[in-house]
């Protein structure tokens, strides 16, 4: 499941930089996700790691 | 003298079947040995009416093989109480049966008339009445009513239904030998390789079902929002101010939702175009048995099994007809006016049922679905005899006013949508005005239709932005399944039938694979679907188990026989079974550890020991048996902290805490008791408090 998770936060990274006209770093990205309540929690925990990493 | 013996599925039936059949002096009730029978003494015939207790037999192994011994491939349909635990009252029922069965000259199924109903009467008739199955008749009715229970028994067919018989019984007999068979050896490898006792259960509809809530908690599980911005604004026209939406419902980018509000700020707005649209809302469909779940459960909360329960009881008292149907038709003979005519007599339906009455002609929508052997749920304008307990009552009324607004002209409606231009940005203003209610006044309260007319307005006018703002938003992960919703999903995916999906949602939770209204599957549930597709994915798919449902339709309409899609199913099952052994070791230990995971943490407190933060667990003592909550810091630290716990029931640490102390909440389940919510710490507390003050009062 986390693959898929892995998979999920990678691929929405470009649409968040979409949003953002590029103006979001990785960092900052991988932050906001972490405090939405939509987010579930496996992808939280692949965007902890990714944070820690 | 012709002396005839009626089969009924249930005593409720059997009582009403002889009612029907025979005057109130002609009509004797005995008793023998606890089993009710109904003799109906008619100029020219005895008419003997007695019940089953649902089905009386059941598939089993052949005899010579333990419980627990698989690959089981010979099976036998076999008395109740020899396959199932706690069923010793049935084998007098079937004792009783079998008695009347020799006083007897003729024999007729009136058991219930689907695939259920015609295997419990085939199976009584051919195992309990010494083979009359060959020569019985068949009673075909969709009411108890008096009139159509007496034009059933007229007119019963001369024959059983026997495709019928063959779908249901191949259908008891596949989920019998994919249920056992899988079952057990995913219990024995568990045992065997996990070194763990557990009763693992799974099946040919079960399995696909679960999977569906482990697909969909995965999803949620993997999801990742991703934001838009609406554009909400409020315009001010004359003296009306008035919500408007932005021409693109999500703006995916932040720099455009800040442009637009840049652009529209403090601009005026011009009306460029007005549009109106007329449209009809024709009246919903009678109900079918899933409509009707669905219904239920939108309205009232039911569970779609609770709602099918009460159904079959408002049946039972002749209130309703057949509920387990997919029709969604009704057809004239059930004879609309009458019905209508006895419903206007009940006071809370009569003013809108005698409107209906004043049409010249009465023809109700009809719906796509359509079922060969019952129309679809109707009243049958009988007047409830008992006072219905308040949940009957609620689905005896929404029963009652969709069967009133079927009969109800369109609802005509009518939207509006104005176009405001502001420096090449379009906002709509949008109403509703509803032109004729129809069938919606007939259908309150479950159903109704917002109105919202639009304020005067003429193209060219200028209007003001009073407000506008961008917010920022989220897309949402995908929702839990609710028992409505997935019954709905099994039913579109054609997985178990409309009378066994309701009692497969209640098995998952019964096993202890899903929790929650909105259903959330258990880490076991989680765990199991997982080993399950990395090393037997062919349990959890959908194919073949509808495939199967397909056949068993075609055994149903004689098109297939019982005996080749049995075959057919253990040639599918056979390898699945090699499988399971040949992965065997991995299977078991990985199932193994599943379980000991899994059950730590269902014994595991979320609380620490209130006296050294140590882990809190229930344990059961080896001296009396007893469970109780203990400190694991006992061997550590010399914690003597325990809290005493209910020793009867099922026991779930909810993920709730004490509003007074705010300790972990428990749950005990016990069958026929009210779960019972508790508080372990307070419990104990006011235990010792009232021990202190007893000790007291002594000395």
């Amino acid at each position: 499941m986390h693959k898929t998770a892995e998979s999920n936060v990678k691929t929405a990274f470009s649409e968040w930089s979409r949003s953002f006209d590029g103006k979001i770093s990785m960092q900052d990205y991988l932050r906001r996700i972490v405090r939405l309540p939509e987010t579930g929690e496996r992808a939280k925990e692949i965007a902890i790691y990714l944070l820690k990493k | 003298m012709v002396r005839t013996l009626v089969i009924c599925e249930k005593p409720d039936a059997a009582k009403r079947i002889a009612e029907s059949l025979g005057s109130r002096n002609q009509v004797l009730r005995r008793t023998k040995r606890g089993v009710p029978i109904y003799e109906v003494v008619r100029p020219d015939e005895t008419i003997y009416v007695c019940s089953a207790l649902g089905h009386l037999y059941s598939v089993g192994q052949k005899q010579g093989m333990t419980r627990k011994a698989y690959p089981v491939w010979d099976l036998a349909w076999k008395p109740r109480y020899l396959v199932e635990r706690d069923q010793e009252r049935l084998q007098t029922w079937i004792g009783q049966i079998n008695q009347l069965s020799q006083e007897a000259d003729r024999f007729v199924n009136a058991c219930d008339y689907d695939i259920e109903g015609s295997v419990i009467g085939a199976m009584i008739l051919k195992y309990a009445c010494n083979s009359a199955h060959r020569n019985a008749r068949r009673m075909k009715f969709s009411t108890l009513t008096v009139r159509e229970l007496q034009e059933a028994y007229a007119n019963s067919s001369a024959e059983l239904d026997i495709t019928l018989v063959d779908a249901g019984m191949c259908r008891h007999e596949v989920d019998w030998m994919y249920g056992v068979n899988l079952s057990r050896a995913l219990t024995a490898s568990a045992l065997e390789h996990g070194e763990v006792y557990s009763t693992l259960s799974t099946g040919r509809v079960q399995s696909p079902t679960l999977r569906f809530v482990v697909d969909r908690e995965e999803q949620i599980n993997c999801f990742v929002p991703i934001p838009y911005w609406t554009i909400e604004t409020v315009i001010k026209a004359g003296r009306n101010t008035i919500s408007a939406q932005y021409e693109k419902e999500r703006v995916v980018s932040k720099g455009e939702a800040d442009k637009v509000i840049a652009d529209c700020t403090g601009e005026p707005g011009t009306i460029t175009d007005i549009e109106s649209h007329r449209s009809k809302i024709y009246a919903p469909s009678p109900f079918d048995l899933s409509t009707l779940q669905a219904e239920a459960y939108r309205h009232f909360g039911l569970r779609p099994s609770y709602t099918l329960g009460i159904a079959e009881r408002l049946y039972l008292d002749a209130l309703i007809s057949y509920p387990r149907t997919s029709s969604q038709k009704l057809p004239p003979s059930i004879g609309y006016r009458k019905i209508l005519e006895n419903l206007s007599t009940l006071e809370e339906y009569a003013e809108k049922v005698t409107g209906i009455l004043r049409l010249p002609s009465l023809s109700p929508s009809q719906g796509q679905r359509s079922d060969p052997a019952h129309p679809a749920i109707y009243p049958t304008g009988n007047i409830p005899r008992r006072a219905l307990q308040p949940r009957e009552l609620k689905v005896y009324d929404l029963i009652v006013r969709r069967f009133v607004a079927i009969f109800g002209a369109p609802a005509e409606r009518q939207s509006e949508r104005a176009s405001v231009s502001v420096k090449g940005h379009v906002f709509y203003l949008r109403g509703v005005q509803v032109l004729t209610n129809g069938w919606i006044d007939l259908y309150e309260p479950y159903a109704r239709i917002e109105k919202m007319p639009l304020p005067s307005l003429s193209v060219g006018q200028t209007v003001e932005i009073a407000q506008i703002v961008s917010t920022e938003r989220f897309t949402q992960p995908p929702p839990r399944f609710n028992p409505s919703s997935l019954l709905r999903l099994m039913e579109s995916q054609n997985i178990g039938t409309k009378a066994t999906r309701a009692n497969i949602i209640d098995t998952l939770y019964d096993r202890g694979y899903i929790i929650g209204e909105r259903m959330t599957p258990t880490p076991l549930a989680l765990n199991v679907i997982e080993v399950l597709r990395k090393y037997c994915s062919k349990i959890i798919e959908t194919n073949f188990t509808r495939e199967l449902e397909e056949k068993m339709q075609d055994i149903e309409s004689g098109r297939e026989q019982r005996e080749r899609v049995l075959v057919k199913a253990i040639e599918h099952l056979r390898p699945v079974m090699a499988e399971l052994e040949a992965k065997a070791t991995e299977l078991g230990t990985e199932l193994g550890r599943t379980i000991r995971e899994t059950r730590l943490a269902q014994a595991t407190l979320s609380v620490p020991c209130p006296q050294c933060n140590s882990r809190l667990v229930v344990v059961r003592s080896s001296k009396t048996g007893k469970r109780f909550i203990a400190c694991t810091g006992r061997w550590k630290e010399g914690c003597a902290f325990s809290l005493p716990l209910p020793q009867f029931g099922g026991l779930v640490l909810l993920k709730r805490f004490c509003a007074r102390c705010g300790f972990q909440l428990i749950m005990v389940k016990a069958r026929g008791r009210r779960p019972m919510i508790s508080c372990p710490r307070c419990f104990k507390e006011k235990r010792d408090e009232q021990a202190r003050q007893s000790t007291q009062t002594l000395s």
